[in-house]
C-alpha cells in the first residue's frame, strides 16, 4: 500500500503545483509563435546541469547544478531572441539546434568522465525524477517559479502585446525588443524548472502540449492561461496516481497524461465541428 | 504646421538603399495618399515617420518633431494602423482588449486599465461600428472588421496624425466603404492622414495630396496635377492604366497586391 503523504510524493505534489506555475510561461512561448523553444531551453539546460555536476566533482566546489542550468537554459534563449531579432525566425531556430547540439554533447562528454553514483544524479536531468526532489530541490524549484510567476505578472500586458503585434506595440512608444527578451529569459527559466521535475525528454510533453490545448479551447488570452494551469495540474497528478497505480515511471506518465488530453481534445473538437 | 516634413531623407536597410532623398512636406491636416511600387520604400517612409527606423541622412520632422531624437513624443501624436497580417494568430485576443492597448501602453507596469479606459475603448469602438464585436476574439473576424478595430486601436489615443498601411488589402468594397468614411471623418475633426496604399480609386475624391514613391519621390501634389499617364508608367511600366468615368478617376495598376 502506498502512503499518499509519504515525504517524497508531497514534494511531488508541489513540484506539480510549481510546473503548473511555469506552465503559464508554456503558454506564452505558444502565443510568441516558438512553442519549440521550452524544450530546447532544457537540452541546453542538461549541458548546463552538467557542467554544474563536473565543477563540483573536479574542482570541489559547492555548485549547485540546477542553477547553472537555469543560468544555462536563459543565456541560449535570450541569445537565440538576440540573433532572432536579425535574422528572424530561421535564425532563431538555428540557435536554438545549436545550443541543443552543444548541451548535449556537454551531458555526454560528463557522463562519460563522471564515476557511476553521479551519473545517476545528471540522467536525473535527462529523464527526470519528480519524486526523487531533494528538499533544496524544492526550494530552488519554488525561488525559480516564483521569480517567473512575478516578473511575468508585473509585464503581463507588455509580454501579450508583444506576442499580439510587436510591430504595432513599438509604433505605440513600447520598447517591444526589452519585452521580447523579456520573453525569452522566462522561457529559459521555465525550461530549465521542467528539466529537473520532468527531465529533458519530455519537458514539450508537458510545458508545451497543456498550452496548444488549452489555446483551441479558450476565448481570451485569460481563459487560455487559466486552462493550461488546470490542464498541468490534471495531468500532473493524473501522471503520479497512473505512476503510482500501474507502478510506472513518474515522469513519463504526466506527460502521457497530458498528451492524451491534448489528442483527446483534438479528437473531441474535430467531432464537434462534423457534426 | 506641416504633419510631416522630410528634405534629402535617405534609410539604407541591410545594407540597401531603401529611400533616397526623400524631400515631403504635408499640411496638418491633410489627407494624403503614398503610392507607387512593391519595394518602393512606402512602409520604410511610414516606419521612419514614426522613428521605428533611423535615417543615414536628411531631415525629418514629424508635427514638428524630430522622430529620431524623440521617438516616444511623436509616438503619442501618431496613430498607427499596420498592415493586418503583422498581426498575430496566435494569441487569442478579444477586440476590446486590442483596442485597450494603446490606451495602457502609455501607462507604467503593471497597466491597469480604468472604468475612464474601458468607457473610451466602448465609444471608439461605437465610432468605427465595432461595438458589437468587443468581445469576440480578433482572429476570428473578418479582414473590414480587423482593419476597423486596428484603426480604433489607433484613434483611441486621439492621434493628431494617423498612418495607414494598405487598410484596403483584403477587404470587401462595402467595408472598403466604411474605412473611407471613417478616415473621412477623422480627418474632418482635424486628424492628418497619411495611407499608404496599392488602390487610391476609393478615395482619389478625398484625398488632398497624393505621393508618388519608388525609393524617391517621383511626383507629389493634387491628385490631377500627379495622376498622369506618363508619370505613373515611368514607375509602373506599361502595366498601368487611367481610366476617367466623371467624378471619378480610376487608377487601375494591374499588379495590385503584393
Amino acid at each position: 500500500m502506498v502512503d499518499l503523504l509519504s515525504p517524497f510524493l508531497i514534494k511531488a505534489y508541489v513540484a506539480v503545483l510549481l510546473m503548473a506555475a511555469t506552465s503559464i510561461i508554456g503558454s506564452v512561448a505558444v502565443l510568441r509563435g516558438v512553442a519549440y523553444m521550452p524544450a530546447e531551453a532544457a537540452h541546453a539546460a542538461l549541458g548546463g546541469a552538467a557542467l554544474g555536476i563536473l565543477l563540483g566533482y573536479v574542482a570541489n566546489l559547492t555548485v549547485n547544478p540546477y542553477l547553472v542550468a537555469a543560468i544555462f537554459a536563459s543565456i541560449t534563449t535570450l541569445f537565440a531572441g538576440y540573433v532572432g531579432r536579425k535574422g528572424g525566425p530561421e535564425a532563431i531556430a538555428s540557435a536554438l539546434a545549436g545550443a541543443l547540439t552543444l548541451g548535449v554533447s556537454v551531458y555526454a562528454f560528463v557522463r562519460y568522465v563522471l564515476p557511476a553514483q553521479l551519473r545517476v544524479i545528471l540522467d536525473g536531468y535527462l529523464v527526470g525524477d519528480i519524486l526523487l526532489l531533494g528538499d533544496s530541490d524544492i526550494v530552488t524549484l519554488s525561488i525559480l517559479t516564483m521569480a517567473c510567476m512575478v516578473i511575468f505578472a508585473i509585464f503581463y500586458n507588455e509580454i501579450i502585446y508583444v506576442c499580439f503585434d510587436p510591430e504595432g506595440a513599438e509604433a505605440m512608444g513600447m520598447n517591444a525588443s526589452f519585452y521580447d527578451f523579456i520573453i525569452f529569459f522566462l522561457i529559459g527559466l521555465a525550461g530549465s524548472v521542467a528539466t529537473k521535475t520532468v527531465g529533458t525528454l519530455i519537458v514539450y510533453a508537458l510545458v508545451i502540449a497543456p498550452a496548444i490545448t488549452a489555446k483551441e479551447l479558450s476565448r481570451s488570452v485569460n481563459g487560455m492561461l487559466r486552462l493550461t494551469v488546470i490542464i498541468t495540474l490534471v495531468a500532473g497528478y493524473g501522471g503520479l496516481a497512473l505512476s503510482i497505480i500501474f507502478n510506472m515511471p513518474s515522469s513519463g506518465s504526466i506527460a502521457i497524461f497530458a498528451s492524451a488530453i491534448y489528442v483527446g481534445t483534438m479528437l473531441a473538437k474535430k467531432l464537434v465541428q462534423k457534426q | 504646421m506641416k504633419s510631416v516634413e522630410t528634405s534629402g531623407l535617405t534609410v539604407r536597410l541591410n545594407g540597401f538603399e531603401a529611400l533616397s532623398n526623400v524631400t515631403l512636406s504635408l499640411n496638418h491636416p491633410t489627407f494624403t495618399a503614398i503610392i507607387g511600387p512593391n519595394g518602393a520604400g512606402k512602409t520604410i517612409l511610414l516606419k521612419t515617420i514614426l522613428g521605428l527606423l533611423k535615417p543615414q541622412s536628411g531631415y525629418i520632422r514629424v508635427m514638428g518633431l524630430d522622430p529620431t531624437k524623440e521617438p516616444k513624443r511623436v509616438r503619442s501624436m501618431v496613430g498607427y494602423v499596420p498592415q493586418r497580417d503583422r498581426t498575430s494568430f496566435f494569441v487569442p485576443m478579444k477586440t476590446k482588449d486590442v483596442v485597450m492597448m494603446s490606451r495602457l501602453v502609455w501607462k507604467r507596469p503593471p497597466r491597469w486599465a480604468t472604468e475612464y479606459d474601458e468607457n473610451v475603448v466602448k465609444k471608439v469602438l461605437r465610432i468605427v461600428g465595432a461595438e458589437d464585436l468587443a468581445d469576440r476574439r480578433f482572429d476570428e473576424l473578418s479582414g473590414g472588421q480587423q482593419q476597423k478595430v486596428l484603426i480604433a486601436r489607433a484613434i483611441v489615443s486621439e492621434p493628431k496624425l494617423l498612418l495607414l498601411d494598405e487598410p484596403f488589402n483584403g477587404v470587401d468594397v462595402r467595408s472598403q466603404y466604411e474605412i473611407t468614411n471613417l478616415i473621412t471623418s477623422l480627418k474632418e475633426s482635424g486628424v492628418s492622414i497619411v495611407m499608404v496604399t496599392h488602390d487610391v480609386s476609393d478615395v482619389i475624391n478625398l484625398i488632398d495630396n497624393i505621393v508618388i514613391l519608388y525609393k524617391r519621390v517621383i511626383a507629389a501634389g493634387r491628385p490631377e496635377d500627379v495622376l498622369k499617364e506618363d508619370i505613373l508608367k515611368s514607375v509602373y511600366g506599361d502595366r498601368i492604366r487611367i481610366c476617367s468615368y466623371e467624378p471619378c478617376l480610376m487608377f487601375i495598376p494591374r499588379d495590385s497586391h503584393g
